[in-house]
């Protein structure tokens, strides 16, 4: 069938992150959901242009469906700026709940705003 | 949590050297296999994980990781600058030599900024208020 | 609040139902870009591993830019730290 490939599942699993970082009220969660967001876009770019038959482009010169090496080349470095991400943001969460004694981000707004008064 | 499980400690302690030989082979062999420094760096810094994993009361001294990585960040800036962007003629050896080195150096860079982060959060935001 | 949360579970599956017919149709067949580099990169650069040549030769700028990505991030952690008695 042609609706189980690579690109739907994808964009699939960047919905279901997208719902759980609108949904849920919890800090960590969001910062979860933005790690699995990160990992479809991923997937996404990987799997555009790839078919079933390709040939890995080691030692490769003169082969025909040979696979299409500048994305798996710039996805690398992709997945080291998430990691960098998701370390800040942890270390930022530290200080918010040492400040408001809760990890929710609405009583933390309603905190904040009442302590502005 | 500052008592250790014999199980885990037994058990990583025989997986410690096999976690090693397969990281530096990743990295070593990333120009004529799949593989490279970006992979090979992040296998070798679950060496540093395993570890903690093993012994968590020991104390690791992290001034000379963070030294170390300012110098290794340096030489991956210096060496590029000097044989990639001349207009030098390289050898075939030549060639195969930047790629082993840039490769060892890359690999070494990611292992220690990752066990860095990872070391930062367990001996220094955990404890007190958290228990 | 359960009201608002199912209208937007259902805005959320309508958006996804209308990107998955929009790139569905998605054919590409310009490969002038990969043709280059599968042919030419073992003889520019010695190295069999198309994707080592990528990023570390002819792309080697964002190898460079990556590894200060993780120089910032290890600083801003220990920046940002909770603690005051380290080292």
């Amino acid at each position: 069938m042609e609706l189980i490939t690579g690109e739907n599942i994808s964009i699939l699993i960047f919905f279901a992150g997208f719902s759980g970082l609108m949904l849920k009220r919890n800090v960590i969660k969001s910062i979860i959901c933005i790690g699995i967001m990160q990992a479809a876009i991923i997937i996404f770019f990987l799997s555009s242009g790839l078919s079933p038959d390709n040939v890995p482009p080691i030692d490769a010169t003169g082969l025909q469906n040979v696979a299409d090496p500048l994305p798996q080349a710039l996805m690398i470095t992709d997945i080291v700026i998430g990691i960098g991400v998701t370390a800040m943001a942890l270390s930022l969460f530290i200080h918010m709940y040492h400040q408001f004694g809760t990890s929710d981000w609405e009583k933390a707004f309603k905190l904040r705003k009442d302590s502005e008064e | 949590m500052s008592d250790k499980s014999y199980l885990m400690s037994h058990f990583i302690g025989f997986m410690y050297p096999i976690i090693l030989l397969i990281g530096v082979y990743i990295i070593v062999n990333g120009h004529q296999s799949p593989g490279g420094g970006f992979h090979g760096g992040a296998v070798l810094a679950t060496v540093f994980i395993c570890r903690y994993l093993e012994n968590p009361n020991e104390d690791l001294r992290i001034h000379s990781l963070e030294i170390l990585e300012k110098l290794l960040f340096f030489l991956i800036l210096l060496l590029p600058v000097v044989l990639l962007f001349n207009n030098i003629s390289m050898s075939i050896i030549s060639n195969k030599l930047y790629l082993l080195i840039m490769n060892i150096l890359i690999g070494l860079k990611v292992c220690t900024g990752l066990s860095i982060i990872f070391y930062r959060f367990v001996f220094y935001e955990g404890g007190g208020i958290w228990n | 609040m359960s009201k608002f949360k199912t209208i937007a579970v259902i805005i959320l599956m309508l958006a996804l139902i209308i990107t998955i017919f929009i790139l569905s149709d998605f054919s590409e067949s310009n490969t002038s870009t990969a043709d280059y580099y599968i042919e030419n990169s073992e003889k520019d650069t010695a190295a069999i591993n198309a994707v080592t040549a990528i990023y570390l030769n002819y792309r080697v700028y964002d190898s460079i830019f990556e590894t200060l990505i993780l120089l910032v991030s290890v600083s801003a952690v220990i920046h940002f730290s909770w603690r005051k008695d380290h080292e």
